[in-house]
């Protein structure tokens, strides 16, 4: 599904970006950035066509070849064992690195744009890993009038001055419905029928110990009660 | 597609919406609460009540301009956003389409309504001549808003020589 969803207002500065939490971030934001090169030939191109032929989805923009890192941690526990790694993970929170041990392998990822311009010259550009799954043309377009629907929605909210950055939770929620498969994280998923008897013997200590962990720390954020501090939010 | 009975409007999507009248009766409200606030109408007073219902206007359709259009682009030049006001625009608020439009081709649009539906109740001729300008201002600010949200700056002022017939007309700010 979609990696990262951006709105950009007619004078060329977002109104809204969000991409799925990597380590780097920017690299959606300069994507989207340098699509809109392509969306500005795009749009003067059309200027020229048929009224007839004038669409609102511009299509893909353009594809990248970018190389990804990803964490094969499994891959390293069978190399250097469970033990190992039950200590580590034991030591490491309380020494406060979050990052587990891991060897990275690097897997090409195929990261699509598609662009959208609306009669007010409001534009919608989509980043798609295409990978995993070939999404077609229709469901592209699809995603892109749901985006459509739900930006109208929030112009049409009294509390929001066009202009400002987006800011509903209901756009929130649907621009999440479209980026929730690719949240998942591939390539560390083993199936637990792939594991020996050892290895999930290993496996089931290393959760339980990691369960008690996580029952004792709190984080900074700490638990969020009733009076936390993000209350009174804005209506949307 | 629409049915018009007993004044009731479908949506595009079919979904019933309300009827016409309740938008007549919340306007002639809302310039009557705008009015009176003013106790003492100074000239600065009357016209801040005007640029108050006028900004309203401008909010409203720079929502409708966002709403109303189809999906294709279909606004190439001024005139096509203009045809847009005087036939979408038009008919989705009053129901019904502005009679006239004219242009100098150079930035000015005069578009005329023979029976301007927000004036139709008060008076067919020169009664209440002066009260009716206040009536104008909202619908003034949803023309500039809805063309705003196209990407064209505007002018907008209405002038009516006798009720309910009301001309508007659109100035595009050129920068």
């Amino acid at each position: 599904m979609a990696v990262c969803v951006a709105v950009i207002a007619k004078e060329n500065y977002p109104l809204y970006i969000r991409s799925v939490p990597t380590e780097n971030e920017l690299k959606f934001h300069y994507m989207v950035h340098t699509s809109l090169d392509v969306v500005d030939e795009k749009i003067s191109a059309m200027g020229k066509a048929l009224v007839d032929q004038r669409e609102l989805y511009l299509g893909l923009l353009y594809p990248t070849e970018d190389y990804k890192v990803y964490p094969h941690t499994w891959q390293w526990l069978r190399v250097w064992g469970f033990p190992a790694v039950a200590g580590l993970c034991t030591v490491m929170p309380c020494l406060g690195l979050s990052q587990s041990p891991r060897i990275k392998s690097v897997f090409p990822n195929q990261l699509c744009s598609y662009g959208y311009v609306t009669n007010s010259k409001v534009k919608f550009v989509m980043v798609v890993d295409s990978s995993n799954t070939a999404l077609r043309d229709n469901e592209i377009r699809s995603m892109f009038r749901k985006l459509h629907n739900s930006y109208t929605d929030v112009m049409c909210n009294p509390f929001y001055n066009p202009g400002d950055r987006i800011q509903s939770r209901a756009f929130d929620g649907m621009v999440t419905s479209m980026m929730i498969q690719a949240r998942q994280p591939r390539g560390s998923c083993v199936s637990w029928l792939s594991l020996g008897i050892a290895e999930k013997v290993w496996v089931g200590a290393l959760a339980t110990h990691m369960g008690c962990l996580g029952l004792k720390s709190t984080g900074k954020e700490g638990l969020k009660g009733p009076l936390s501090s993000q209350w009174p939010r804005r209506r949307d | 597609m629409r049915t018009r009975g007993a004044g009731r409007l479908l949506g595009r999507e079919g979904r019933r919406m309300a009827d016409a009248v309740l938008f007549e009766f919340l306007h002639t409200e809302m310039v009557a609460e705008l009015w009176a606030q003013d106790p003492d109408p100074g000239p600065g007073g009357q016209k801040m009540s005007l640029s108050v219902l006028e900004g309203m206007g401008f909010r409203v359709g720079q929502a409708l301009g966002e709403r109303l259009p189809r999906e294709t682009l279909a606004f190439r030049e001024e005139l096509d956003a203009l045809k847009f006001l005087c036939k979408d625009v038009w008919a989705a608020v009053f129901q019904k389409q502005m009679d006239s439009l004219r242009t100098n081709h150079q930035g000015t649009y005069v578009l005329q309504d023979h029976s301007f539906p927000l004036l139709i109740r008060m008076a067919s001729g020169l009664q209440y001549l002066e009260e009716a300008p206040k009536f104008l201002a909202f619908t003034c600010g949803l023309l500039r808003g809805t063309l705003s949200t196209l990407g064209i700056k505007s002018l907008v002022t209405a002038s009516v020589a006798a009720l309910p017939s009301c001309k508007f007309q659109v100035v595009i700010q050129r920068s």
